[in-house]
């Protein structure tokens, strides 16, 4: 049971109304009987859990489409029980599996964003506008991330960021002495045969690009050769590419590697868990490099209530710290953040989503997929990392 | 043929038949049909055009991953029909006694998971791998051997191994046919061991040995996973590129053309063999 107090007022208030509406269709119906039970019921629970959104949805299937973790899986059992509502999720290996699959007309009702990606979904007409007035906990977010640009257009807001974080690489301290402050010294000779990189270009090009000083994601023809020949290096001193984050932990924890390029906070739970201590540390041409993780409803779906009353049931106070904590990310509902333990509340600088003047950006490392002329396009950097692989 | 056998022929056939029509062939209609179309802002144009081909032809980039890719597949399809073979040869000629013991404990390989597997061989081959310890210990190293995991020699060792199993089986049908007596009369009427193996045995086996051949030629050039976990950044196949056009560039026609394109060669190099092998039994 979620105790009351962590949602606003405007929730309960919500939740009553529409459950009055709902109350009228169904007697209206002829069900008078059950119906009043089931609102009783529902008044009962709304008052207990002092949370939810819009009635409508009960008994039924949300359908999840994103990576694994950032379902509320267990972090919203108490919701779903409450709403009889099942999750049937898909998970996927990437951002890009979700486009692929969205675009490839399937149906989902949830579909989990990295920021980056926002923009190119609304621009191929896949995700729709949300309905803030179904999802009141929007209005606790950090001011950052309340209308985060990447996630609007038109004055509409596509997305709900759910988690956010920075971008490190993560090292074995027993194995690493000098911690490298640029990616460029990954590619010195004392590296050689060290790390483990991601099969993606995203990460490297914009980091060799800003260490040429270019203004990556947008680079010219010229420019994405040059920093190709960078991470042609890079490519070459790698042991590996690892296949997510467990597996690069994996490669660090058997000894085959020392670090691993990209990385994350949690790493470092997933190295205790190997009996191995992990630190992490960012390279100056990262930025403290943003990302952030938003639920958008795409065009396909079918059970709109279902999927505004989970958004908002997602950033609740109580459910944004489970998942944070079961992330290591950062949470997204200031009255989160309260909720975490100390380590993790700290692992964070939230100026970075309070203030607007924040050095952390959520930035776009994907190259544009359609660019003005003379700049490079996501399938040239595509093309150019094949290149770069097969040496 | 009486109707009656030849409508309970057709009702037998039916179930394979609409399954592969439906969920095989008509998804491979879909993806060749694909392969001509037009990429524009995310959406599939419908067009007959061979600009998709042209651009996989007409690229050095993946003529050299077309060709790392079948020469691998090459390499491991030689070592597994050779070493089944003679495995094969050993149980039905020489150990036909633990027959059914000997095919089983190749078949068990089969029963666990590929990924399971593929985890094993990082287990053996890493750093601090089952095979770099031994070396260690008995001093016969005194660093681990970097070249055992994530690259070439990993791809090829666990491909090998996943393969063998995949080889047996239609080589065991081929040489199951063989009697003893027929090598015993060859040997009788004065052939060598060479003479009986190119004159009486690999023809009678042939059929086996060109399946066995595709088999393992056809799995191991679309191979995705074995290069992903444990080729480390050199063994690159045209797989990986074929997946990436799919799912990160979104470009279906693309990787529609270049899947083809690998099909193609895939199929010429398969009918070469056969042909080749025909004509040196003739």
């Amino acid at each position: 049971m979620e105790p009351a107090g962590h949602e606003s007022p405007r929730d309960t208030a919500a939740e009553l109304r529409v459950d009055r509406l709902r109350f009228l269709q169904l007697a209206g119906a002829g069900a008078a009987i059950p119906t009043l039970a089931g609102f009783l019921a529902a008044c009962g629970d709304s008052s207990s859990e002092g949370g939810g959104t819009a009635g409508g949805f009960d008994g039924s299937k949300i359908l999840y489409l994103g990576l694994e973790g950032e379902d509320g899986k267990s972090e919203a059992t108490a919701f779903r029980k409450r709403h009889d509502l099942r999750l049937q999720s898909t998970y996927v290996a990437s951002a890009n599996d979700i486009f692929a699959k969205l675009k490839a007309g399937q149906v989902y009702d949830l579909a989990l964003l990295p920021n980056p990606y926002v923009q190119r979904m609304i621009e191929a007409d896949l995700i729709q506008p949300l309905d803030l007035s179904q999802i009141p906990n929007q209005q606790d977010l950090y001011p950052n991330l309340r209308k985060p640009e990447w996630g609007s257009k038109g004055g509409d807001l596509y997305v709900i960021p759910i988690a956010w974080g920075d971008g490190p690489f993560v090292y074995n301290p027993k194995n690493v002495t000098t911690v490298p402050k640029s990616a460029g010294d990954i590619l010195g000779p004392s590296w050689n045969k060290r790390y483990v990189l991601f099969d993606d270009p995203a990460v490297p090009f914009m980091l060799f690009g800003r260490l040429l000083g270019f203004d990556p994601p947008h680079l010219t023809f010229d420019q994405l050769d040059q920093v190709s020949a960078k991470a042609s290096q890079l490519v070459k001193g790698a042991v590996a590419f690892a296949n997510g984050y467990e597996d690069a932990t994996d490669l660090i924890a058997r000894g085959e590697a020392d670090l691993s390029f990209s990385g994350a906070e949690f790493m470092l739970n997933l190295g205790k868990e190997k009996g191995l201590t992990l630190d992490y540390a960012f390279f100056e041409e990262s930025h403290g490099g943003g990302f952030a993780d938003g639920l958008a409803v795409p065009k396909s779906a079918k059970n709109l209530a279902g999927a505004h009353a989970y958004i908002n049931e997602m950033i609740s106070p109580k459910v944004n710290a489970a998942i944070s904590t079961t992330l290591s990310t950062a949470v997204t509902n200031e009255k989160a953040r309260p909720l975490l333990a100390p380590d993790l509340a700290k692992l964070y600088s939230y100026e970075a989503v309070e203030s607007p003047d924040s050095d952390l950006k959520f930035e776009d490392w994907v190259a544009p997929s359609n660019p003005p002329e003379g700049i490079a396009s996501q399938a040239d950097w595509l093309e150019a990392w094949q290149k770069v692989k097969a040496g | 043929m009486p109707h009656g056998p030849k409508l309970l022929t057709a009702l037998g056939l039916a179930p394979i038949s609409i399954y592969y029509a439906l969920l095989f062939v008509g998804s491979i209609g879909i993806f060749l049909a694909y392969s001509f179309y037009r990429f524009e802002d995310f959406d599939f144009v419908p067009a007959f055009q061979l600009g998709n081909y042209g651009d996989v032809l007409g690229s050095e980039l993946y003529q050299t991953l077309i060709l790392r890719t079948l020469l691998l597949a090459l390499a491991v399809s030689v070592v597994v029909v050779t070493v089944s073979y003679t495995f094969v040869y050993l149980i039905n000629f020489v150990f036909a006694r633990h027959r059914a013991l000997l095919y089983f404990l190749v078949l068990v390989s089969l029963f666990s998971g590929y990924l399971v597997r593929i985890y094993a061989w990082r287990t053996l081959l890493g750093a601090q791998g089952v095979v770099n310890e031994a070396l260690l210990t008995i001093g016969l190293i005194d660093r681990p051997l970097r070249f055992l995991l994530n690259g070439w020699f990993a791809v090829g060792v666990a491909l090998v191994n996943f393969m063998i199993p995949l080889a047996v089986l239609p080589l065991h049908a081929a040489m199951a046919n063989v009697s003893p007596k027929t090598l015993e009369a060859a040997r009788d009427l004065g052939a060598g061991p060479v003479t009986i193996f190119r004159q009486v045995l690999l023809p009678l086996t042939r059929g086996g040995i060109v399946v066995a051949f595709a088999f393992v030629f056809i799995a191991s050039a679309a191979d995705v996973v074995t290069p992903t976990l444990l080729g480390g950044v050199q063994a690159q196949m045209v797989g990986t590129a074929v997946q990436a056009q799919f799912g990160t560039t979104f470009d279906w026609p693309f990787g529609a053309a270049l899947s083809f394109t690998l099909m193609a060669v895939v199929l010429a190099v398969v009918a070469t063999f056969g042909w080749t092998m025909k004509a040196a039994t003739r």
